[in-house]
């Protein structure tokens, strides 16, 4: 079909409206409440435009094609209805651009350059708005407000939670929060983008440049799996704010908060500016010079079979791979990055944090089980897909040990003890193997036996799984298992099982993990068992788990707090009995430094080259946006020159882009299909007892290095000292609900906290937030806790 | 009183009996029998929406549109669920008909939702009353409805005919811009009232989404008698164009103010004796017809009119609601338009820029006029706002600010300049 704009002709389909139109042509039409990826509102009516034949303008956001209609963008109407807007909208706004932040880039100032009036001819007092405060990440400046509701609709449909809304009318009428809460959505951030005016602006980067002087530079997100591209703004080698970066495959034009504002711990007080070494007992900054001297003389030969490695899964590949192959090289066989897994099995699983779907595509998933995951919070990007799933009418039920808040409705969810989750998936494989009995399309996949001996008959007539089993025989549908149970005991195994049920359901599988390279690691064979490309090892070294309980005599730590090892105090031990305690590091912690004998300064991602792997499996590189950190050094450059030091023949002109060369070479020509082996697949009896658990993850804003130390992401975590119990629990520990205190044992240690009593918790769970420092002082998640009256 | 004017015969029927609202009156006069004999017949859906066309009903609320044809734009063969709303959230100033009708003949009302909502197939009517009519208005609708369920003639199986229709009342919070039909959807939906942008239009996409019918108060409560005496005799009251009764709700200054429910066409200055003539036998100076919202005409004009959707519209202003404001020659029309600039400041829904800021901007100006503050500079850039306000929002709440000052200004401009040269 056609229609004619500014008599040229356009073809278009059927719904299409002008404004889709003109901008899929280059025709500018200028708009304030029209955004692509929200409703229309037709509200600002600044796109207004002439139809032929009509003697009013239309607003061509809201105003449907007609085949063979004619209409003007240019003409006389359009121009006078387009500058008659302009001058309402000016009257109450301040001309105070010299002192907005969103000058520049606002879309007003742009307008009013075109269709705005030399002087203004109103001359009353402008509408003045009392400024709330919403939160640490927005600052807000609603006088400026020009009343387009793309923050309320953004809220509605976007984000999934409806924070802001258009209160009063007529002039009076103010876009503000309900009672003025603050704002809560992990995606809060988008809003200061779509804001097309100065009301809603970063709060991070409040006042502290203009838009002009700023350098853009491509990045890809360090946190969550998913590998969100963002644009890195840079003034003075300070990283100024952080955007979204369109790739409609990932993160469309969105961004998570945790993305978006984590640059502020870059130039945080813990920054290492120098190799530090304990020199006399006291810790002094040395040269680099020094500090090579220094590796040199304490990892010698006698020890490569008592040292071990630890690297984290939010560095780079090229740091990952360049890391085990210095370790390697030195015969160095203790690798690993599985810092936070609680327990390891003899199971070979290859199951590694992947997704068997593109992420685009899961807004096209019918149904969806997701076991025990914040998703909401944990990967918002990913909750942002399966919200568009749902909002395409997918069924989500899930299975999980805490009632998460989500932005999404679930058609079905079972709250468990962490303990019973085990036994919930396999009755669902139970009653998956008697309804696939006679399906030929499995290839005789058979549950393996030590599952099968397993089985109650349970599963065939509790109607929860049966509902969830259901959904899941749908075309096109997905488990998902959250990152948080890498703490459970039995992660191996719910990967395992998990996996087992998308066989029988013939569902997609992710398993969803919390640091952005996670896929890389394993891809790099930072692990005791498997080299570059998943092949096994020759040489198998000890996991993480092993090399703390052997106390050895040198550990190498690379880019880790302590606090991010799931057995933090047996770690801590073992490290102070070590002889030689190295670490490559951002940040350090005054408390962490006791640990070490060396710790040498690391660029931060945003100070250096490299390469993720998200999920799905994409490979994405970016530049540094900085230069590093006073004497930081890039990852690559430091492990590049440790192999020289250590007499590896590199070739002078070795540089940055041949280490993607070679890792690539490895890892790309190695894509075979990996098989699970299954043979030394044990599992222990399952009981159910009753001792009380301890769950709960960390904070959104806790999960890495990077996130720990952002200052305004921090004002939003929840760190207070709180236990949250359900009534029944609670009642059966004989607790007194009347005194808001209890004391909490783990281990050996105790706590005195404060009580909530919270039915979102499971049965026998106590739920505690790791964020706290007491809390995490005590221990970890998923071990048994006992809890008393003060 | 002139004889020969037929008048309050048709919504306003009951108010010369006793009990004027109560059951058993409007059965008295005939009243269900229309919607009796549409059960007892199971007459088609399309012939009552012709025989509505047919008679010349234009709706009474304002803009005039042919009911019989607005009826017409539910697909009848869709499987959607259908709706029927009532306005009744009469607020516009002057307008006091549909209240009248509410309160003293309501069962005129449901008896003419009940044959609407069966010509269009809805199953669910509701009837949206502004928040003022809290009071006797209020009790009194409730009081219908009871009687009309205890009756069987609303809710299920209708006079065992397996027919059922439900009416709601609701009642607003005093919002004028919820008269707007699409606003009024929003509220009943539970949200702000903010009116929608059409396309889609409330018979395609209204009310929670469904194929939806908004009608005035008064043209649903005329429908009961067409169906009762026929489309003929309906169309050969009135005018050519403008066929049937009108009520109006006469105020200002005035002998009798009062609602008058006249056949359309009758010469205004037959309705100004109906009222009594103007109070303390002074010069007729101008008249708003329709409502605040429609423009002002000057008395002589005006006493050469007729009261029908033409002659207004050929005197430049527009029949409306009906509610005719007589000014008389003392009436300073600077203060007029002050008022009423100053009612659709406080009753703008905020949502579109035009409408939101224009009118604040109107009334400041006029504001700063009265006080004799005001500059020729001031004067021009008032007369330029209803020009860029009209015709460019999402609903006529923008047209029904400006049109007033565009008039005013138009016919008083001496009035307004007298103020301005005050300024020393």
């Amino acid at each position: 079909m056609k229609i004619k704009i500014n008599n040229k002709e356009y073809f278009f389909e059927k719904g299409e409206t002008i404004i889709q139109i003109a901008d899929r042509n280059g025709i500018h039409i200028p708009r304030f409440c029209y955004h692509s990826k929200l409703s229309v509102a037709a509200n600002c009516r600044m796109c207004l435009i002439e139809q032929v034949g009509i003697n009013k303008p239309l607003p061509a956001c809201s105003t449907p094609a007609i085949e063979n209609q004619e209409y003007f963008t240019n003409s006389k109407i359009a121009q006078d209805s387009q500058k008659n807007t302009m001058e309402f909208l000016l009257i109450n706004h301040p001309l105070d651009c010299p002192v907005c932040d969103q000058a520049g880039m606002c879309e007003l100032q742009d307008q009013a350059f075109v269709h705005g009036r030399v002087k203004s001819r109103y001359s009353y007092e402008k509408r003045v708005l009392i400024d709330y405060k919403i939160g640490p990440l927005i600052k807000t400046n609603m006088t400026r407000c020009i009343h387009c509701t793309r923050c309320v609709r953004y809220g509605e449909e976007i984000a999934g939670i409806k924070e802001f809304g258009a209160v009063g009318r007529g002039e009076n009428l103010e876009i503000r929060t309900y009672l003025s809460s603050a704002i809560n959505s992990p995606m809060s951030g988008n809003m200061i983008d779509i804001c097309p005016v100065g009301a809603l602006n970063a709060g991070p980067s409040h006042m502290k440049g203009r838009t002009w002087e700023l350098e853009e530079i491509k990045s890809i997100s360090p946190h969550d799996c998913i590998g969100s591209n963002m644009s890195v703004h840079v003034l003075d080698n300070n990283v100024f704010r952080v955007v979204p970066f369109e790739n409609n495959n990932i993160n469309e034009i969105w961004l998570s908060d945790r993305d978006r504002f984590s640059y502020e711990a870059i130039n945080h007080n813990e920054r290492l500016k120098k190799p530090v070494a304990k020199i006399g007992g006291r810790y002094e900054e040395i040269e680099w010079e020094q500090a090579f001297e220094i590796i040199k003389k304490n990892i010698d030969e006698t020890k490569f079979g008592m040292s071990a490695g630890f690297i984290s899964a939010n560095s780079t590949i090229e740091e990952q791979y360049l890391f085990q192959k210095w370790l390697r090289e030195l015969n160095i066989n203790n690798i690993d990055h599985r810092v936070s897994q609680n327990y390891f099995s003899n199971v070979d699983d290859n199951l590694f944090p992947k997704i068997d779907i593109p992420i685009k595509d899961i807004e096209k998933i019918n149904s969806i089980l997701l076991v025990d995951s914040n998703l909401t919070y944990d990967q918002p990007i990913l909750s942002h897909k399966i919200r568009k799933a749902y909002l395409n009418n997918a069924k989500i039920n899930t299975i999980q040990t805490f009632n998460y808040k989500y932005n999404f409705e679930t058609s079905e969810s079972l709250l468990i003890n962490p303990n019973l989750i085990i036994e919930i998936l396999i009755d669902a494989i139970e009653y998956l193997s008697v309804i696939t009995i006679n399906d030929k399309t499995l290839n005789n996949f058979s549950v393996p036996e030590e599952i099968k001996k397993n089985f109650k008959g349970k599963g065939l007539t509790n109607k929860k799984i049966k509902k969830f089993c259901g959904d899941l025989l749908f075309d096109n549908s997905l488990i998902l298992l959250g990152s948080n149970l890498k703490n459970h005991q039995d992660y191996e195994l719910l990967k395992i099982l998990t996996n087992i049920i998308s066989i029988l359901t013939k569902s997609h599988i992710g398993f969803l993990g919390d640091k952005c390279n996670e896929a890389g690691a394993w891809l790099t064979g930072c692990l005791p068992k498997k080299s570059v490309g998943l092949k096994d090892q020759k040489n198998i070294g000890l996991n993480v788990y092993e090399s703390i309980k052997a106390s050895l005599d040198t550990y190498i730590i690379y880019n880790l707090d302590l606090i991010d090892f799931y057995h933090y105090s047996d770690l801590k031990k073992s490290l102070s009995e070590a002889n030689f305690v190295l670490g490559f590091h951002s940040f350090i912690s005054d408390e962490d430094l006791n640990y070490y004998d060396l710790v040498l300064p690391l660029a931060t991602v945003f100070e250096s080259p490299g390469t993720f792997v998200n999920i799905e499996g994409e490979w994405q590189s970016f530049s540094n946006s900085l230069n590093p950190f006073y004497l930081a050094k890039e990852g690559w450059k430091i492990l590049t020159k440790l192999r020289l030091v250590f007499g590896k023949e590199i070739n002078n002109k070795f540089d940055y882009i041949d280490i993607i060369n070679e890792v690539e070479a490895e890892i790309r020509k190695n894509k075979k299909v990996l098989n699970i082996n299954l043979e030394n697949l044990k599992i222990q009896k399952i009981e159910s007892n009753t001792n009380l658990i301890r769950s709960g993850g960390y904070s959104n804003y806790f999960n890495d290095n990077i996130v720990r130390r952002a200052f305004s992401l921090n004002n939003v975590n929840n760190n207070k000292n709180t236990v949250s119990l359900n009534k029944k629990t609670l009642e059966k520990n004989n607790i007194d609900i009347e005194k808001n205190k209890v004391i909490i044992r783990q281990g050996e240690k105790s706590l005195l906290a404060e009580l909530i009593i919270d039915e979102n918790v499971s049965d026998n769970c106590v739920f505690m937030v790791n964020s706290n420092k007491e809390h995490y002082e005590l221990g970890k998640q998923y071990q048994q806790i006992l809890i008393e009256n003060v | 009183m002139k004889n020969n004017i037929k008048i309050n015969e048709l919504c306003y029927a009951t108010l010369s009996k006793e009990n004027p609202n109560s059951y058993e009156t409007y059965v008295s006069i005939g009243g269900y029998s229309a919607w009796k004999k549409i059960i007892a017949n199971s007459t088609k859906p399309k012939d009552i929406i012709d025989n509505i066309i047919d008679s010349g009903l234009r709706g009474r609320g304002g803009a005039g549109f042919s009911t019989g044809r607005k009826w017409s734009f539910i697909d009848q063969n869709s499987d959607e669920i259908k709706y029927l709303v009532c306005n009744a959230d009469e607020s516009e100033p002057g307008t006091c008909k549909d209240r009248d009708i509410l309160r003293f003949n309501p069962h005129a009302l449901l008896e003419g939702m009940l044959i609407a909502s069966y010509a269009i197939g809805a199953k669910v009517a509701y009837c949206y009353l502004r928040g003022e009519f809290i009071d006797d208005v209020y009790s009194s609708v409730k009081k219908a409805l009871k009687d009309a369920y205890q009756n069987k003639l609303i809710g299920k199986n209708i006079l065992d005919s397996n027919i059922c229709i439900d009416i709601y009342d609701l009642i607003g919070a005093g919002a004028y811009i919820v008269g707007e039909e699409t606003a009024m959807l929003e509220s009943i939906e539970g949200k702000k009232g903010f009116p929608r942008y059409k396309p889609p239009f409330p018979a395609e996409k209204g009310l929670f989404g469904c194929p939806t019918i908004i009608n005035n108060v008064e043209t649903l409560a005329s429908v009961p008698e067409i169906i009762n005496k026929g489309s003929d005799w309906f169309n050969k009251i009135g005018t050519d164009k403008s066929a049937g009764f009108k009520c109006f709700s006469v105020s200002g200054h005035i002998n009798k103010p009062g609602n008058y429910e006249i056949p359309l066409g009758t010469p205004f200055r037959d309705l100004l004796d109906l009222a009594g003539g103007v109070k303390n036998n002074k010069k007729l100076k101008a008249v708003i017809p329709g409502g605040s919202s429609v423009p002002v005409v000057p008395g002589d004009i005006m006493l050469e009119t007729n009261m029908d959707y033409e002659s207004i519209s050929n005197a430049g202003s527009m029949l409306g609601s009906g509610a005719v404001i007589i000014m008389d020659e003392d009436t300073n029309m600077v203060e007029v338009i002050h008022r009423i600039a100053r009612f659709y400041y406080s009753e703008s829904c905020g949502q579109c820029t035009p409408c939101r800021e224009g009118t604040g901007w109107m009334y400041k100006i006029i504001d700063k006029i009265i006080k004799g503050q005001a500059t020729l500079e001031d004067f021009e850039t008032l007369k330029s706002i209803p020009h860029m306000i009209s015709g460019s929002t999402i609903c006529a709440l923008g047209d029904a600010a400006a049109m007033p000052v565009e008039s005013f200004i138009k016919y008083y401009e001496k009035e307004f300049l007298s103020y301005i040269s005050k300024k020393t």
